[in-house]
């Protein structure tokens, strides 16, 4: 059988064994770890093409360990805008068992197999072993008895799958010019330090998965400028249509980022509720301005806050100074009655500012689709 | 290599895209509205006005309205301007099995007796569930010149996870 045979069988079988392991649950890791590594070795004894790496390999393993080591240290230093919080991995002996061996396993075997398959420069199972790594990084993190809330299927597309797909991308680029050493050194760092400092931060979800997606891209930019010299671009050769796309499109981004994840001066609600129908209906977006002291609610404003665990957007009907407080008395522009209670300053998220009609309705889909399945 | 570019640039933007629709907060309902409405008719003939809620239970007395000043986590009250109908909000329930009932106190000024039946009854989302005591075929008779209460009971089936809203009606007919 030909070394080309040998490696697409290989390689099919491991896509549909990690498939398979997708499916347990917290041994996913474990099993998915005895899968890659028996992969690795079978493609050490039977496939005997390599490739030759850039020499520069060690210096690009170092630069990307560092990059590596300074996103972790933004990261915690991050954590002093947004909080810390304990994690809860257990003892230390069960996370070493669980999590730290098999995700070494899974990183520096499916690296090896990686950089096996790109040196014999067979397109279809570069293919299939990109896909096989993408979903063995999924499965370091989450198995599917993990899907069980809407909130918990969107950190695993958003934290898990999305990153998975870029960063891929770039530990295949890497793999082929430099070898499977700096992917290791890479990997180990970014996805070793939550089991090693027991404290995670704050950072919402949503920003912090903004973040794995861009990082990859950046340390492709960076390495492929330090060491691509050929591919070095002036300014000067990029179209100006080009350049102006590409603001438009970074300033959409961020601009999405930032209001979906609610920490910054403005943020964003989907009205999913028919009680403020007529002024916010459902399926609009409310555009919030985050309320500090020096603001003022007026009688008639529409306001975000806070009432137990929910969050509520409502029309400030009337307002009332007892002891010393001010007290917001609210209510829903449809509702027969004026809401239960009354709010105080602290309770207060933001003022209603702007609404983008229709704009909420994919969300409110999304989570009905999801719901219905799970 | 140009092609590389414009397919990872898609990605991202889809990606971002993904991320804003479904991590986007999405605002709660604080309270659940309810309202209960009378239609009672002789033989065919309208008496509206012989039946009619008048009083809801608080604490197994009369009153004339439940406010937020009662602290029950929920308020009741009939309508000033047409009292065949009763409104209610429900602000209490958070969790599945939580369960709130109100009751309603419901007149016959009419000469003679009448029969509360349940005509309909129903909400706009699964996670609540509107029982009252005439479900299942169950009738109240009010003797004439007399009242009888009508007990209306929502309860939550599951956690509300996401956003809900519910309007819901309770339709009961009056006949002789």
């Amino acid at each position: 059988m030909s070394q080309k045979k040998i490696l697409r069988i290989i390689s099919l079988s491991t896509l549909a064994v990690l498939l398979i392991s997708f499916l347990f649950d917290n041994t996913g890791r474990i099993v998915a770890a005895v899968i890659m590594a028996a992969v690795c070795a079978l493609m050490v004894f039977l496939i005997k093409k390599r490739g030759i790496p850039n020499y520069m390999y060690s210096e690009v393993a170092m630069v990307v360990a560092v990059i590596a080591a300074v996103y972790v240290m933004l990261y915690y230093v991050m954590g002093i805008g947004f909080g810390f919080v304990k994690s809860n991995y257990g003892e230390a002996m069960k996370v070493i068992l669980q999590y730290i061996l098999p995700v070494s396993a899974i990183i520096v075997c499916s690296e090896v197999v990686r950089t096996i398959v790109r040196a014999q420069e067979d397109r279809f199972a570069g293919v299939i072993t990109y896909v096989s790594c993408v979903i063995a990084e999924v499965i370091i993190h989450y198995t599917l008895s993990d899907i069980f809330t809407f909130r918990r299927f969107m950190d695993i597309i958003a934290l898990a799958f999305l990153p998975a797909v870029l960063s891929n991308l770039l530990y295949h680029y890497l793999a082929k010019r430099y070898g499977s050493l700096p992917n290791i050194a890479y990997r180990l760092i970014i996805t070793l330090y939550p089991y090693v400092i027991p404290y995670n931060t704050g950072i919402p979800h949503s920003l912090l998965s903004f973040i794995n997606l861009i990082l990859p891209l950046l340390v492709y930019l960076f390495i492929d400028y330090l060491y691509e010299k050929k591919k070095r671009y002036a300014l000067a050769r990029f179209s100006k249509l080009g350049v102006a796309l590409t603001t438009v499109i970074v300033i959409m981004m961020t601009s999405i980022i930032m209001l979906v994840s609610n920490v910054f001066q403005f943020g964003a609600y989907v009205i999913a509720t028919e009680s403020m129908t007529g002024e916010l209906n459902k399926g609009d977006i409310a555009i919030y301005e985050r309320y500090d002291d020096d603001d003022t609610v007026q009688k008639g404003d529409i306001i975000v806050f806070k009432s137990g665990n929910k969050n509520v957007i409502h029309r400030v009907v009337d307002i009332a100074h007892i002891n010393g407080e001010t007290r917001y008395f609210t209510k829903g522009d449809a509702n027969e009655d004026l809401d239960v209670g009354y709010i105080t300053e602290s309770d207060i998220e933001g003022i209603v500012e702007l609404k983008l009609p229709y704009f909420g309705y994919p969300t409110l889909w999304l989570r009905e689709l999801v719901n219905e399945i799970l | 290599m140009k092609n590389r570019k414009v397919i990872v640039t898609a990605f991202l933007l889809v990606a971002v895209m993904l991320l804003g629709v479904g991590y986007a907060a999405v605002s709660d309902t604080l309270d659940i509205q309810g309202t209960a409405d009378i239609t009672a008719t002789d033989a065919g003939e309208v008496l509206n006005e012989d039946v009619y809620f008048y009083k809801v239970m608080k604490d197994s007395v009369e009153v004339d309205a439940i406010t937020a000043a009662d602290n029950l986590g929920y308020t009741a009250h009939i309508n000033s301007q047409d009292n065949d109908m009763a409104h209610f909000t429900i602000s209490c329930l958070e969790k599945a099995g939580d369960s709130v009932t109100i009751v309603y106190v419901v007149r016959n000024d009419s000469t003679n007796d009448v029969t509360l039946a349940l005509k309909n009854s129903s909400s706009t989302e699964p996670i609540f569930t509107v029982e009252t005591e005439l479900d299942n075929g169950a009738t109240k008779i009010i003797p004439a010149g007399s009242s009888t209460t009508v007990a209306v009971t929502v309860s939550l089936n599951s956690d509300p996870t996401d956003a809900v809203t519910s309007a819901f009606t309770v339709g009961i007919t009056a006949t002789n």
